[in-house]
């Protein structure tokens, strides 16, 4: 029999009488192993805080994605959202899997490229793209999305002065009955602005118009928007065969789809609110096949999912550095994961479990990182068991964003794993030392 | 230019009137025929005189000018003309005769070709034998017609035709070949042209033997058999008097054996069977027309040939002797066109039912499976999606909406009309069936007479159609759920011949599909286990290839540094068969175009020709794309092999068939996936003799998306390249 853990005593409010709407407390389960490999050793064996990675969960969400979009439509790419999780070793699997590369950036595109994406399965986005930028991915065939005016003049001077030819594509934004309406980037829709900027490229012999592209927001909650998102763009495609007789190559509705991290302040859990992707894509599929287009010229589908793909596949291991009493009675965790890992921590509710068993008795706990800035709360208030120091925890759905977004702040950042599909264990990055950070920097001779 | 036009046909027809006396319509048979026919020429002269009458009216009639050109009008007034001939010596009077007797049989001719027509029945020459009769019987009247004793007089002919070297060559004959057999045989055949007389008959058989192997190794198992059963019957078939009519049994067998039937040990067979029935009836009737001095002439081998196919086509099954379909008017074509047809169309003309989703699915239970389709219900297959993991669900599946395939789109695997529609039973949870309500929320859709598809286990709720709806392939019908006799969600699809809910199934195949993401499958059966999807047209593909009647193709053709230009049209037939014929050679290419590929059918005309190369290189070219996409075929054997070994291998074609031309077509996109430029083909033709490659000959197609096709081909060094206009 398993010797029974102390912990320290807790003081719990007794509630008489009927349990409210959150019912009566919850219990946190541990959560041991991600992948059958226990948290406990992983952290012993690569250092605390560590970023694991599950390659099988990615493999599977993806596949997941694919087959709801391909048992409802003929032609169906998924392009890998870079600036979500560019570590290459992360970027390939999704390549293996057949997805393209969705750059924002000149160094995302050419990580792409690093990466063994040829310039034609390259979607090029993004508001800041530079003359030498343009030059390259026209060059190379990528597909570049433009998004206002003065890029589409830049685009158009670099073909005409280099005598090449691009393919390109429109970002639309539009009103799709949520909130926040998103308008800053590409042409919008209703105002005809993204109609002008077409017969624009329609009449330049330079530019191959290629398709039609929309990113309605991030973690959008409602398949509904992206149907009338789609509908809005099936439209414009219609319109376009039927001024220039051009039928546009693919529609990419861009990312979005939320993930199942409850996001902070809402009221539900992100578990029982989010759409499943089997609800995108008969919203998505269903309003393009219902349009104006043609049925034997369908235009493909693109989609630059990030989030919803790689979110699950990735958590935080980490360990507690200390406990405190605060003033006000609550109990609080200092802990070695901060806001400097964990980007997302500002935007959602993240999910902790510890890795080992408690009693049950959960008290309102804060969740502090280790960094010395105010800012660094992981978690404001939630019920947790009374972990104590040295004792470790688990972050869950902590993929997206959060190696990319970290910051290098105040310390360096911590080894990186991916747990491969037979479950072995891959450094994919190394953690940081000072001479990683410093090798960039210079000394003027003054100060030598 | 009408009265041009008008000339030509009759021409080819009154050529072509000899050469169809063996069914032929080869102007190299028909002009050697007509030569020797003027051996005697009082017979040549009165039968190309009948002939021509008869093929002169019924042009003026206004009959069909395919008909006339293919001398179906003009060869029993010949054969009348001939006999005619035969009978008497050439005067006025004769040829005058002659041309009436040749309108006269032109009339009884269309007579039967209407009578028999209904009966779907050839007339033969049994119009030439109803005139023959009355002209003769009409003939032994007249004062003014000379009996013409040519044939009597053997040698006087031969050395009017060729001197004494002729006379040299029939002493030889005389002195060596004394055979009553062979010399019987060559009569018979030198009769069909009322040409008594060994050289004669030579003469024919060396032409039917450069003309037709198959033909001629029939007219010789007919004669021998018919030799055997006289000789049974205690008469000796080369006596004079048979050996005048001994043609009949020739005429049969090649008749059976290779014309109004496909070439085949089967056919070989009923032509020996049906000669001693042939010999009894001739023997028969004989004796009855003697009775009214009239001879019985082909008589007997239209009588039971007739009689034959009609009785044939009584058959509730037809299994080896085959009828055939269309008639190119040689056994070797027959032969091997059937060959090539029943090997690469074995269903076609076949409503085309394809798979009842999108995507790709796999297939969970197939014919004949192991839990439910047994029995009445053995041709029906359930399907499920899989994930990598080779399992159905997610999470536990435990629940219904963890199975990948449930909640996901059924639909129409073609068009039809809905009949049958049952909505209203509820989803089973995991593991529990329905047994009173077994088949689940179902539809049935009509896609023609006798031919029903079912899906079954639907979801509650889901079905989107209606009885009465006409729905087209791809429409949504309903949503893959898990109601009636299912344990765990699944679609279950088959094929019925009525339309209720829970009739037996139908083995019937999918017209097309993709099996495992590798391979293109046409009318075939998926197997369980197997990962299967519908084709995805490619629209290049099918816009570029689907070539319309009318529409012209200009070709500029390099052959080392001489350029040349080449002009097709595309055109079809009153059958609604597409061809391209090309203007310069006349030669056709006869194609189709469905969901899966542009393929040609037949050819015919000019081997050197660009459009005999284009056949070869689009035999069959796929209008799908896949990365690895290999498709292969058989091209006809008459239609790649020429020379001597075809010849030799006409002999046993209808037993064996040792030449083979193997076709594989390989693609490759030019161009990025969103922005293609066109599809490159890589075509392989291998010539094979067993297993042993002959030759092989490889081309080069592309396809582009401007509309250009490119052609070329290394051995012949021609390249050649048109744009397509639409």
């Amino acid at each position: 029999m398993e010797k029974k853990v102390f912990e320290r005593p807790t003081i719990t409010k007794l509630t008489p009488g009927m349990p409210s709407k959150h019912g009566s407390g919850a219990a946190i389960a541990p959560i041991r192993y991600i992948e059958g490999l226990k948290i406990d050793d992983l952290l012993e064996k690569y250092g605390s805080p560590l970023y694991i990675f599950s390659e099988s969960v990615i493999r599977k969400n993806i596949e997941d994605l694919k087959r709801s979009f391909t048992v409802r439509y003929p032609k169906v790419q998924i392009a890998w959202s870079y600036k979500t999780n560019y570590l290459d070793a992360i970027c390939r699997i999704f390549h293996q899997e057949g997805s393209w590369a969705e750059v924002v950036s000149g160094f995302e595109y050419d990580k792409a490229r690093r990466n063994g994406i040829p310039g034609e399965h390259i979607i090029f986005n993004g508001p800041g793209k530079t003359e030498a930028e343009l030059l390259k991915a026209a060059k190379e065939g990528a597909y570049i999305h433009i998004d206002h005016f003065d890029e589409l003049f830049l685009l158009a001077k670099v073909c005409q002065a280099n005598n090449v030819t691009a393919r390109v594509a429109i970002r639309v934004n539009m009103d799709v009955g949520i909130y926040p309406k998103w308008d800053r980037f590409g042409f919008n829709y209703e105002n005809g602005e993204a109609w002008d900027a077409i017969n624009r490229i329609m009449a330049n012999p330079q530019f191959k118009f290629m398709g039609l592209h929309t990113h309605i927001g991030t973690y959008i909650m409602t398949a509904e928007a992206y149907r009338i998102a789609a509908s809005k763009l099936s439209e414009l495609a219609a319109a376009v065969a039927q001024k220039f007789n051009h039928y546009i190559a693919y529609i990419d509705m861009g990312g979005g789809f939320a993930s199942r991290n409850t996001l902070r302040g809402a009221y539900l859990s992100g578990e029982d609110t989010t759409p499943s992707f089997d609800e995108y894509a008969d919203a998505i599929t269903s309003a393009i096949i219902n349009s104006q287009i043609k049925p034997d010229k369908l235009p493909a589908i693109i989609l630059e999912t990030g989030r919803a793909l790689i979110d699950d596949a990735g958590s935080i291991a980490g360990t507690v550095i200390a406990t405190k009493r605060l003033t006000d009675g609550r109990r609080a965790l200092i802990v070695d994961v901060g806001v400097n890992l964990l980007f997302t921590s500002f935007w959602y509710d993240h999910k902790i479990n510890p890795t080992q068993a408690h009693s049950g008795l959960v008290e309102e706990t804060v969740i502090y990182g280790p960094l010395c800035m105010n800012i660094d709360v992981i978690r404001p208030s939630l019920m947790f068991p009374p972990l104590k120091v040295g004792e470790h925890f688990v972050i869950s759905r902590t993929g997206a964003y959060n190696n990319t977004q970290w910051l290098q702040f105040i310390t360096t950042r911590p080894n990186v794993i991916l747990i491969d599909t037979n479950r072995q264990t891959h450094v994919i990055r190394n953690a940081e030392t000072i001479d990683s950070i410093v090798s960039n920097e210079q000394i003027p001779d003054h100060l030598k | 230019m009408r009265s041009k036009k008008g000339i030509v046909i009759v021409l080819k027809g009154l050529i072509r009137s000899y050469s169809q006396i063996f069914f032929s319509t080869s102007y190299f048979f028909a002009t050697l025929l007509l030569v020797f026919t003027f051996i005697d020429f009082s017979a040549g002269a009165a039968g190309l005189i009948s002939a021509l009458v008869a093929i002169i009216t019924s042009y003026l009639i206004g009959l069909d000018r395919e008909t006339i050109a293919k001398g179906f009008y003009g060869f029993n007034a010949l054969l009348v003309g001939l006999g005619l001939g035969f009978y008497y010596d050439i005067s006025i009077t004769l040829l005058l005769l002659a041309a009436i007797a040749g309108f006269f049989t032109l009339l009884v001719n269309i007579t039967l070709q209407g009578v028999l027509g209904k009966y779907y029945l050839p007339y033969l020459s049994l119009p030439f034998v109803l005139s023959m009769w009355l002209v003769l019987s009409a003939t032994w009247q007249l004062t003014s017609t000379q009996v013409n004793q040519s044939s009597v007089y053997i040698l006087n002919k031969i050395f009017d035709l060729g001197g004494l070297n002729f006379i040299a060559v029939h002493d030889w004959w005389l002195s060596h070949v004394r055979s009553n057999f062979i010399n019987g045989y060559f009569i018979s055949l030198g009769s069909i042209f009322f040409q008594f007389n060994v050289l004669a008959g030579v003469l024919v058989a060396l032409s039917l033997l450069a003309y037709s192997r198959i033909a001629f190794s029939l007219s010789i198992l007919g004669y021998s058999v018919a030799y055997v059963a006289y000789l049974a019957f205690g008469l000796d078939l080369t006596s004079l008097g048979y050996s005048y009519i001994g043609f009949n049994f020739l005429l049969s067998a090649i008749a059976i054996g290779g014309y109004f039937y496909i070439p085949s040990t089967a056919s070989y067979w009923w032509a020996v069977a049906v000669t001693p029935v042939i010999a009894l009836a001739t023997t028969g009737l004989v004796a009855i027309f003697k009775a009214l001095g009239l001879p019985v002439l082909s008589l007997p081998f239209n009588l039971v040939v007739l009689m034959f196919i009609y009785s044939m086509r009584f058959r509730l099954s037809v299994k080896g002797l085959r009828e055939v379909a269309i008639q190119e008017g040689k056994p070797e074509h027959n032969l091997y066109s059937y060959q090539s047809f029943a090997k690469r169309f074995p269903n076609f003309g076949w409503v085309k039912i394809k798979l009842p989703f999108y995507g790709l699915w796999s297939v969970n239970q197939g014919h004949n499976g192991d839990y439910t389709h047994k029995g009445e219900w053995a041709h029906a297959w359930d399907f499920v999606v899989l994930g990598s993991d080779g399992k159905q669900f997610n999470n536990d599946g435990l629940v219904v909406s963890d199975y990948h395939c449930f909640g996901k789109n059924v639909i129409a695997p073609a068009d039809g009309e809905v009949v049958e529609v049952e909505d209203e039973i509820d989803d089973n949870p995991i593991g529990e069936i329905n047994i009173h309500k077994n088949w689940g929320n179902t539809v049935v859709i009509k896609h023609a007479m006798g031919l029903y598809s079912k899906v079954s286990h639907l979801k509650k709720g889901s079905i989107t159609v209606k009885v009465g709806d006409r729905v087209r392939f791809g429409a949504k019908v309903g949503e893959v759920g898990n109601s009636g006799r299912s344990a765990y969600p699944h679609l279950h699809f088959q094929i019925q011949a009525n339309e209720y809910i829970g009739s037996k199934t139908l083995k019937y195949p999918i017209s097309s599909y993709i099996l495992n993401r590798a391979e293109l499958k046409t009318f075939d059966y998926p197997r369980v286990d197997e990962q299967v999807g519908n084709v995805e047209p490619n629209m290049l593909l099918k816009t570029n290839l689907n070539l319309k009647p009318g529409q012209v193709i200009n070709w500029e053709v390099k052959t080392g540094s001489a350029i040349e230009h080449v002009s097709w049209e595309v055109g079809i037939t009153h059958l609604n068969k597409l061809f391209i014929r090309c203007s310069s050679t006349h030669s056709k290419a006869y194609f189709e175009v469905d969901d899966v590929y542009f393929y040609f059918t037949h050819f015919e005309g000019d081997k050197k020709s660009l459009l005999y190369l284009f056949y070869l290189a689009a035999f069959r070219v796929p209008l799908t794309y896949f990365d690895g996409i290999e498709v292969a075929d058989s091209i006809p054997t008459n239609k790649s092999f020429s020379g001597p070994l075809l010849y030799l291998h006409d002999f046993i074609a209808p037993f064996v068939n040792l030449l083979h031309t193997r076709y594989s077509i390989k693609a490759t996109r030019v161009g990025s996936e969103f922005d293609t430029e066109g599809y490159r083909f890589s075509t392989t033709i291998e010539g094979r003799l067993a297993n042993r490659v002959l030759w092989t000959e490889r081309f080069e197609l592309e396809v582009r998306s401007d509309g250009q096709i490119k052609l070329t081909n290394e051995q012949n060094k021609t390249m050649a390249i048109c744009k397509l206009e639409f």
